[in-house]
């Protein structure tokens, strides 16, 4: 593995790094990664079939009935900006 | 009378018996936090007035037989609370108070718990020694010069030190288990499933379990009758109930056979760790039970298999924090800067780290190399298990491969990962462990870790009882720092 596009990853991420930032991340994602894919590599007896995994059995269900949810006051209350019962938010379009 | 050293039964059986006011009990808590958590930094938030005028109220009803009435509590700041503010750790949930509580949280509330405050974490869970918190650093008991443990380093001090009578934790990769040892506290990592997951920030969905942080082992079975159990709100949630307290004493262990994994004991653990671990076996071994040696053949990818799903996971969970719903927002004129700059200033370097990982792991033309091999050889790692509880009733062995290392130690994240080496099988399986103290080595406390089948806690829970009679930690003394 040569190198990562750490850059372009973190902005796939939603997520701006600074160009210090970008390089120590390179050389440590790049280590971490080289780790795990040594490590997986190495296996040989991976199964023919991978099952999804089973996160449980046994889970519950129950109606699909309408409930009392968060008013729109509590909805509300938590985000930087509010208007008139709805959530600010800068331009979405150019 | 010292307050602050009680285990819950024995505030629940004073309290009952007249011979100790809630208030008391709750003001001596407050108390000892106000004395020592300037230093330790266990809490992020703690509701001094709030936890007081709940307790003079239960004293006005002078009636304590709900099953946790005026027990005072740490939880951990990923699980949410509706009365204080809940940042997982993290500057970008800066401020943030949950709408609803967790169930978990309102399971102990409903028991009368009173909850003193939110204790400190790793963000969202990332970290082995709660030194990647948003926030503040929290300090060893033991020993202020080294780390607590992570992510909940927090609830295992409020507990350690006697600040809480429990706490909650939350476990992805080890939060409970690791801090526990680190600290000479009790934690569970119960079955996935057996907890609720409903109002508990995600950082691995497939992995996050809730369980206990107490003082002993009896502790922790009383506190997981009470926090567990099916919740209409968590699809994941099992239907399943068991007392796990009331016979903890009546198992025969006679009979009984552990398997010691013999990859938990390699060069890569401390010899002296291994040691205090196998003289536990002895023990046992000395009272019939039957002690054996077993093989997980695939431990040694478990880390690896565990830092690609979590992190996917963990890339895909935190993408809800986009200052637009909750937390703080980056001033910018348009959506996307938004979430750029939002990102950028709200999560610290390690959630970053790992998103960039998870975010490589899953992306076209990776995803085949990495996640999806990380999925085969989760189900290798989940078959060895399975194989080894068709040989064993338990599993046995040391929850950390050292004791409390000191602040800064680790040099690279992935030096910081190898931390949790003994800790990530279990979580990658769904299946139950829990780490009890077993001595100290030094000043420092070590965890030994019994590992079960799935929904195997009842068991696991008799032979810690059993250990913890014979081992008497609670004998080797408090913790030195703080004395």
């Amino acid at each position: 593995m040569q190198n990562i596009a750490v850059q372009k990853i973190a902005e796939l991420a939603r997520i701006t790094l600074t160009e210090n930032d970008a390089a120590t991340f390179e050389s440590q994602v790049l280590e971490i990664i080289e780790f795990n894919a040594d490590r997986l590599s190495k296996i040989s007896d991976l199964p023919k079939k991978v099952e999804a995994v089973r996160i449980s059995i046994n889970s519950l269900s129950h109606l699909d009935e309408p409930k009392p949810s968060l008013s729109q006051e509590l909805a509300l209350a938590n985000a930087a900006e509010s208007l008139n019962g709805f959530i600010v938010v800068p331009k979405v379009l150019e | 009378m010292n307050l602050t050293n009680l285990s819950i039964i024995e505030s629940l059986s004073l309290l009952r018996e007249k011979k100790v006011s809630a208030t008391e009990l709750v003001s001596s808590h407050i108390e000892r936090i106000e004395k020592l958590d300037g230093e330790l930094g266990a809490f992020l938030y703690i509701d001094h007035q709030g936890a007081i005028k709940k307790a003079e109220e239960l004293d006005r009803r002078s009636d304590f037989s709900n099953t946790l009435s005026a027990v005072p509590f740490a939880i951990k700041d990923s699980i949410l609370t509706s009365d204080m503010p809940s940042t997982a750790g993290s500057k970008i949930l800066k401020g943030f108070v949950s709408p609803y509580n967790a169930t978990v949280v309102e399971k102990i509330k409903n028991a009368g718990a009173i909850v003193l405050g939110k204790t400190n974490m790793d963000e969202f869970g990332m970290g082995s020694s709660t030194e990647n918190s948003g926030y503040q650093k929290t300090l060893n008991p033991w020993d202020f010069a080294r780390v607590p443990g992570g992510s909940g380093g927090g609830s295992a001090v409020a507990v350690a030190a006697d600040l809480a009578v429990a706490g909650l934790g939350e476990d992805t990769g080890g939060s409970i288990r690791q801090p526990a040892a680190f600290t000479g506290t009790v934690g569970l990592k119960p079955t996935y499933g057996l907890v609720s997951r409903y109002g508990v920030v995600a950082y691995a969905s497939s992995f996050d379990q809730v369980g206990p942080v107490t003082k002993n082992v009896l502790d922790s079975a009383y506190l997981f009758n009470i926090i567990s159990g099916p919740d209409d709100n968590d699809a994941t949630s099992l239907s399943y109930t068991q007392d796990y307290f009331s016979e903890i004493d009546m198992g025969e262990l006679k009979g009984l056979k552990i398997g010691l994994p013999k990859e938990y004991f390699d060069e890569g653990i401390d010899r002296s760790i291994a040691e205090k671990v196998r003289w536990v076996a002895k023990h046992l071994e000395s009272i019939g039970v039957e002690i054996v040696e077993v093989s997980l053949p695939h431990s040694g990818e478990a880390l690896s298999v565990y830092y690609i799903i979590a992190l996917s996971e963990a890339s895909s969970n935190l993408a809800r924090y986009d200052g637009i719903r909750f937390g703080p927002r980056a001033k910018s004129s348009s959506v996307v800067e938004t979430y750029l700059k939002t990102r950028a200033e709200g999560f610290g370097a390690e959630p970053k780290r790992r998103i960039i990982l998870g975010t490589y792991a899953l992306s076209a033309g990776y995803a085949d190399e990495f996640y999806k091999r990380a999925v085969a050889v989760r189900q290798l790692i989940n078959q060895d298990f399975l194989e080894a509880f068709q040989k064993v009733d338990l599993l046995l062995g040391p929850t950390t491969p050292t004791t409390a290392f000191k602040f800064d130690s680790n040099a690279t994240p992935l030096e910081m990962y190898m931390n949790d080496i003994l800790t990530v099988p279990v979580n990658l399986s769904g299946i139950p462990a829990l780490s009890i103290p077993i001595g100290l080595l030094g000043n420092l406390p070590v965890g030994l870790q019994i590992i079960g089948p799935r929904l195997g806690e009842k068991k696991i829970f008799q032979v810690a009882k059993k250990i913890e009679d014979m081992v008497g930690f609670d004998k080797l003394g408090e913790p030195y720092g703080i004395f």
